[in-house]
């Protein structure tokens, strides 16, 4: 039972990792990127390459979070200089664009065999808490996580960057006549989403393996984790993606691996019908 | 009405030209045909009524199966279980533009995403419903009137149903209804003062297009004689996706047509198929970029200039 919890609550880590990058573009550019998923897959091949070099936590994980940020910047220019001034929908169809894009140039480079990646930081140690034997590394992708969260509550209630960044998603237009240089704020935002993502997908690679759809295999689950949180909201894309992680483990068990999206699925509708605002949407999504 | 009857007439002709050419191109225009009407299917919702779905291959999917269940598990004759099958589309579209009324158009993708999914599951878990996850066989079919059904006639047939469905997309986006999507489009504030009621229209284009694109849907199950999971992923609702843009619009359909007539047709002449996915995803950001109403953007605003200049000179 404790394993499953621990297990359920890495999975909705990952998820949520993901999502909070799903939130901060939402915010700032005010459309779901639907190639999140891509910066997560990366960030795993970053880590596996980097991992050939250098043994060092340190330096294959920093590798992986350069590769999720250039990433990052490379959308920032392509959704906010290249296709500046097109309506929302060609924004999203941009993104759907990268994420083609991405996919089928690693299926070229990579092809779709899955790589194998050695585990972050622990090798696959477990860890004896009250008579039930645990994961290190899924206790890791926790602490990651709640790191993670500390540090971006701390940006947004503490820091001068994470003010503009609130000003900058509220209203571009008014934090620009107030001196704030909203296209760095956008970039940091993109650059952002794209390194927690690449975290994820470090944590995530040992497990399955680094192949072209990893990324896109989870972001149903992260962008669900979103919209439960409210689509607007950290902290909301923080509990939505550990709920998702942890509703998907249990039915799991219930009904069966087979039918883990029809679970988050489910959840989506749920939430959708029954409190489309999400747990902590501060604006209520914008009705039809 | 006189367009529709033109529309069918100009079917009429198209399948009869297909009928008489050779089988290899009589297949591709066939492929090309139901690749059309998916595309038509989301152009609906898109370009017209200001919606995003990934789901198109999904209901080509709900097509495709639900006619073969109906013919193959409950017997139920031809002609029947084709527009059952259409109307379950249809019935599963209106469904989720109701469902997903809280969401924004844009944001709507994200439940048309998770459907495409859901289907998944339905195709590799359904048991007997999906073959066990091989998927169904095209039983023998024999038309009243008509005889038994051959690929060639399958294949006339599609052409003939892909230029009667786009001459009703055309009338419908004229009439009434296709200016109330319009102007939910343009500004759903302004439109919903005009009396166009959101929640409804926005089912009601759901329903329309989950219909069409189910229509493909059996219209290609029996041109391949069977359905497989892998027909209706995620990749093929992307392709159908690339056509609408690069095709694009400039009020009309023309951009249905002349987007799957280019993506189609030159991966699989230049031989380029290992390079679909590259190709289709830089020919997306390259229209997005360069000419974001699309090939038939492109042609509306040359024929206009075209035009003023000829005024012009007459003046």
């Amino acid at each position: 039972m404790t394993a499953d919890l621990i297990g359920a609550l890495a999975l909705g880590s990952i998820y949520a990792l993901v999502a909070i990058g799903v939130v901060l573009v939402y915010r700032t550019t005010g459309v779901i990127n639907f190639a999140q998923g891509e910066f997560l897959t990366l960030g795993a091949y970053a880590y596996i390459v980097a991992s050939d070099w250098t043994s060092s936590p340190a330096l294959t994980l920093a590798a992986a979070i350069l590769g999720g940020g250039v990433a990052g910047a490379v959308f920032f220019v392509i959704v906010h200089v290249v296709l500046k001034g097109r309506d929302e929908l060609r924004l999203v169809v941009g993104t759907i664009a990268l994420l083609t894009l991405i996919q089928g140039g690693l299926r070229l480079v990579a092809t779709d065999r899955p790589y194998s990646a050695k585990t972050w930081l622990f090798r696959d140690r477990t860890l004896s808490v009250g008579g039930a034997a645990l994961p290190v590394n899924s206790l890791v992708v926790i602490v990651v996580l709640v790191v993670a969260a500390v540090a971006l509550f701390l940006l947004f209630s503490r820091t001068t960057l994470g003010k503009a960044m609130a000003a900058v998603a509220e209203d571009p237009m008014r934090a620009a006549m107030a001196g704030i240089p909203v296209r760095a704020i956008l970039l940091t935002s993109w650059m952002g989403a794209g390194a927690l993502a690449a975290v994820a997908g470090v944590l995530v690679s040992p497990v399955t393996g680094a192949f072209p759809a990893m990324g896109a295999q989870l972001f149903l689950a992260a962008v669900v984790g979103a919209v439960v949180g409210g689509l607007d909201s950290i902290a909301g894309a923080v509990v939505g993606g550990l709920l998702v992680g942890v509703v998907q483990t249990f039915a799991v068990i219930v009904v069966g691996g087979e039918y883990r999206d029809v679970v988050v699925f489910g959840l989506l509708i749920i939430f959708l019908v029954v409190r489309p605002s999400g747990l902590f949407g501060s604006l209520a999504l914008r009705r039809v | 009405m006189k367009a529709t009857l033109a529309g069918v007439a100009v079917a009429a002709l198209a399948a009869l030209a297909v009928a008489f050419v050779d089988p290899y191109l009589r297949l591709l225009a066939a492929q090309l045909a139901v690749v059309v009407i998916a595309v038509v299917s989301l152009n609906l919702l898109g370009n017209v009524a200001g919606m995003l779905s990934l789901a198109s291959a999904a209901f080509m999917g709900l097509g495709g199966y639900g006619a073969l269940i109906f013919m193959t598990i409950y017997n139920v004759p031809i002609v029947v279980s084709v527009p059952l099958a259409v109307a379950l589309g249809g019935l599963v579209g209106w469904l989720m533009g109701l469902a997903a009324m809280r969401l924004s158009g844009i944001n709507l993708a994200i439940v048309t995403f998770g459907f495409i999914e859901i289907f998944q599951v339905f195709a590799k878990q359904g048991g007997a419903f999906s073959g066990d996850g091989y998927g169904l066989v095209l039983p023998p079919i024999d038309i009243p009137l008509i005889g038994p059904l051959t690929p060639d006639l399958t294949a006339v047939a599609c052409v003939f149903v892909a230029v009667v469905v786009v001459a009703l997309t055309r009338t419908l986006t004229r009439s009434r209804i296709g200016r109330a999507w319009y102007a939910m489009k343009e500004n759903p504030v302004a439109a919903e003062m005009q009396g166009v009621r959101l929640l409804q229209t926005r089912a009601q284009a759901f329903a329309v297009a989950g219909a069409t694109a189910s229509l493909a849907g059996v219209l290609q199950a029996f041109l391949l004689g069977i359905t497989n999971p892998n027909l209706y992923v995620i990749d093929v609702s992307i392709s159908h996706l690339s056509m609408m843009v690069v095709g694009g619009s400039s009020g009309g359909v023309a951009g249905a047509v002349l987007g799957p007539a280019v993506l189609f047709f030159v991966p699989e002449f230049l031989d380029l198929g290992r390079y679909k996915e590259v190709l289709y995803g830089s020919a997306l950001l390259a229209t997005l970029a360069i000419a974001p109403q699309g090939l038939a953007g492109v042609w509306g605003y040359a024929t206009r200039a075209a035009a003023s200049v000829q005024s012009r000179r007459r003046q």
